[in-house]
């Protein structure tokens, strides 16, 4: 039988030390979950204050934080649909860049707040030409992070009004794991005296309740 | 280090990077949790505040009703900041003359400055952040609050109300009891059940306990209304409660389905139930055939989304009845109605995920490195001997 070459051994080396490290790994993280009870012979009378203060985080985090359809044109004599949810009609829009996905954002604090959004332009502003369009619409990512204000509707799409004014979204947005998420869809539309380069802000303002 | 153990090094430094970079694009406020001030006479309190990292510089500042009696320590913190901490300081006036009493919050406030960075793409985002300080001025006579708390109950189990009464005035008071009125869901009132009687402190709370009977009621949505007497004087709290049965209803389902497509096919249902309710599934009879959804466990009083799915292929655009029935422990509900086919929409691009740092990607990207490194162990291992064999020669 031919001897097992070094290249041979060193595989089998590191393959052992790769399995070994994952295992050790694996059960370390399953061993932090497990509460063992001490066995002790110290009096169980005795006793230990222990003060702790955790402090109020509020936060709220775009975890999917910009829309940019990059450039195109659109068809002469035409009006141009660009949104966060389906790929633009080629049959108005052409070379700008499909967006499928809306803004997200994430109550990242320990603390329930209400919610407002506001935009820094409105449709004029921001997109300008004959008749523009600029709308958003939020819904709950993970169900029941919003409690809806009184006079928002999720299925409603609002329009982007400048910075003077904001809509209240969420009398409660959620701090709790796996409700507290949102998804925020735009769209714009643009017509075809519309040009230059077209940028707006979507500002959350958290507020503690 | 040769010019492959640095690439080798490179790459492993990037992928490290790409995993664990997290942006950040949000600006928070970390706070001690009391914020409350009861109004003494001069008393002076200091509240500390830090903001989180941002992209962009923040304005802090201070507003409202009592904010003139608050100063600030900072008024901007810039994005690179590393002291990122400061101050609100609360001192009162000597004299409660002029104040208004009630709850007064004085509004901190942490607000992104837009136009310090690029916000990036058409649409960009930013974050604004606004916590309060409660300030509590008691009012000159007795004065309460009051809430009513009513829980939901099944069928044939009994209501316990309670009744908190929070003192908000200077004077104490020598009693306080509540009479609660039921009203059933027609709106009629059909009960009434009596606290107990305790006297209350000045800017102290109590609770007041009553139980309601609910034997032989209907389920339904019930009416409570708490009437509190406090030393002759009256105040009202009101509240629903649900007595509960064993039914789950179907709320709303998908009517809306692409041709040629295995299509979700959602049926949102909602448990009239205290109680958890395990096994529970649904399914549709949709043209001719029969859709099956998985079990799910519904808590109690929660609303759920149960999903079957419908192939379309070879179904002709039109309206189609269906058929849904909820199955849960012996019983069932059903409900019928009409679903549409229509054309089938663009396909939208799918992203890739994000990936996420979990136990799993750190284990990943060790075997990556050790890999990388064997790779690298090898090469060299096999050019030293080479060169050894070409000396021997």
């Amino acid at each position: 039988m031919d001897e097992i070459s070094n290249k041979t051994l060193a595989i089998l080396l590191i393959g052992a030390i790769v399995i070994s490290l994952g295992g050790t790994l694996i059960s370390l993280n399953r061993l932090a979950r497990i509460r063992i009870p001490g066995i002790t012979g110290f009096a169980e009378t005795d006793t230990a204050t222990l003060d702790v203060t955790i402090s109020d985080t509020t936060q709220v985090n775009w975890t999917t934080s910009t829309i940019g359809w990059g450039s195109g044109t659109v068809v002469y004599q035409k009006r141009c649909e660009l949104n966060s949810y389906a790929t633009p009609d080629a049959a108005n829009c052409t070379d700008f860049t499909p967006n499928t996905d809306g803004l997200v954002l994430e109550n990242t604090g320990n603390k329930n707040v209400s919610l407002n959004i506001s935009t820094s332009k409105d449709a004029a502003g921001f997109i300008g030409g004959t008749a523009p369009g600029y709308q958003w619409n939020a819904s709950d990512l993970e169900p029941g992070s919003c409690i809806e204000s009184a006079g928002f509707d999720a299925a409603t799409w609002y329009s982007g009004s400048g910075s003077t004014t904001y809509k209240e979204v969420c009398s409660n947005f959620q701090a709790g794991e796996g409700i507290d998420s949102m998804n925020f869809d735009v769209r714009v539309i643009i017509a075809d005296d519309a040009v230059g380069t077209k940028s707006d802000t979507i500002t959350a303002t958290a507020t503690g309740i | 280090m040769s010019k492959l153990s640095k690439s080798v090094f490179f790459i492993f430094v990037l992928i490290f990077i790409s995993v664990f970079a997290k942006s950040v694009f949000a600006v928070g406020l970390i706070a001690s949790p009391n914020r409350i001030i009861d109004f003494e006479p001069g008393i002076e309190k200091t509240f500390y505040f830090e903001v989180t990292s941002s992209r962009y510089d923040v304005n802090v500042s201070i507003y409202g009703y009592l904010s003139e009696y608050a100063a600030i320590s900072k008024k901007l913190i810039k994005s690179k900041d590393t002291d990122r901490t400061f101050t609100v300081t609360v001192k009162l006036p000597e004299k409660e003359e002029g104040l208004k009493p009630g709850h007064h919050k004085i509004w901190v406030s942490a607000k992104e400055i837009l136009g310090t960075a690029e916000s990036g793409g058409n649409v960009g985002t930013s974050s604004n952040v606004i916590v309060y300080i409660l300030v509590n001025i008691l009012n000159e006579n007795k004065y309460v609050e009051v809430e009513l708390s009513a829980p939901n109950v099944n069928l044939n189990e009994p209501v316990d109300f309670a009744v908190n009464v929070k003192s908000f005035g200077k004077e104490d008071i020598s009693k306080i009891n509540a009479a609660i009125d039921v009203y059933s869901p027609d709106n009629e009132k059909i009960a009434t059940v009596y606290t107990e009687e305790k006297p209350l402190k000045s800017n102290t709370e109590e609770t007041l306990h009553a139980q309601l009977s609910t034997t032989g009621y209907p389920s339904g949505t019930y009416m409570a209304i708490a009437k509190l007497n406090y030393d002759g004087k009256t105040k009202q709290a009101n509240n629903t409660f649900k007595i509960g049965e064993l039914n789950i209803k179907i709320i709303n389902y998908t009517k809306e389905f692409e041709k040629d497509k295995i299509n979700k096919f959602d049926v949102e249902i909602e448990s009239d139930w205290g109680n958890k309710i395990e096994n529970v599934y649904g399914k549709i009879k949709i043209n001719n055939k029969s859709i099956q959804t998985p079990n799910i466990d519904l808590g109690s009083w929660e609303k759920k989304t149960i999903t079957a799915y419908w192939d379309t292929n070879n179904i002709e655009i039109g309206s189609y009845d269906a058929e849904m029935t909820v199955y849960y422990e012996d019983k069932t509900t059903v409900e019928t109605g009409m679903v549409n086919v229509i054309e089938k929409k663009e396909a939208f691009v799918e992203n890739p995920s994000v990936i996420s740092l979990s136990t799993t990607t750190i284990l990943i990207l060790i075997i990556i490195l050790l890999i990388i490194i064997d790779i690298v162990w090898i090469i060299k291992k096999g050019k030293s001997k080479e060169k050894q064999k070409t000396g021997k020669k």
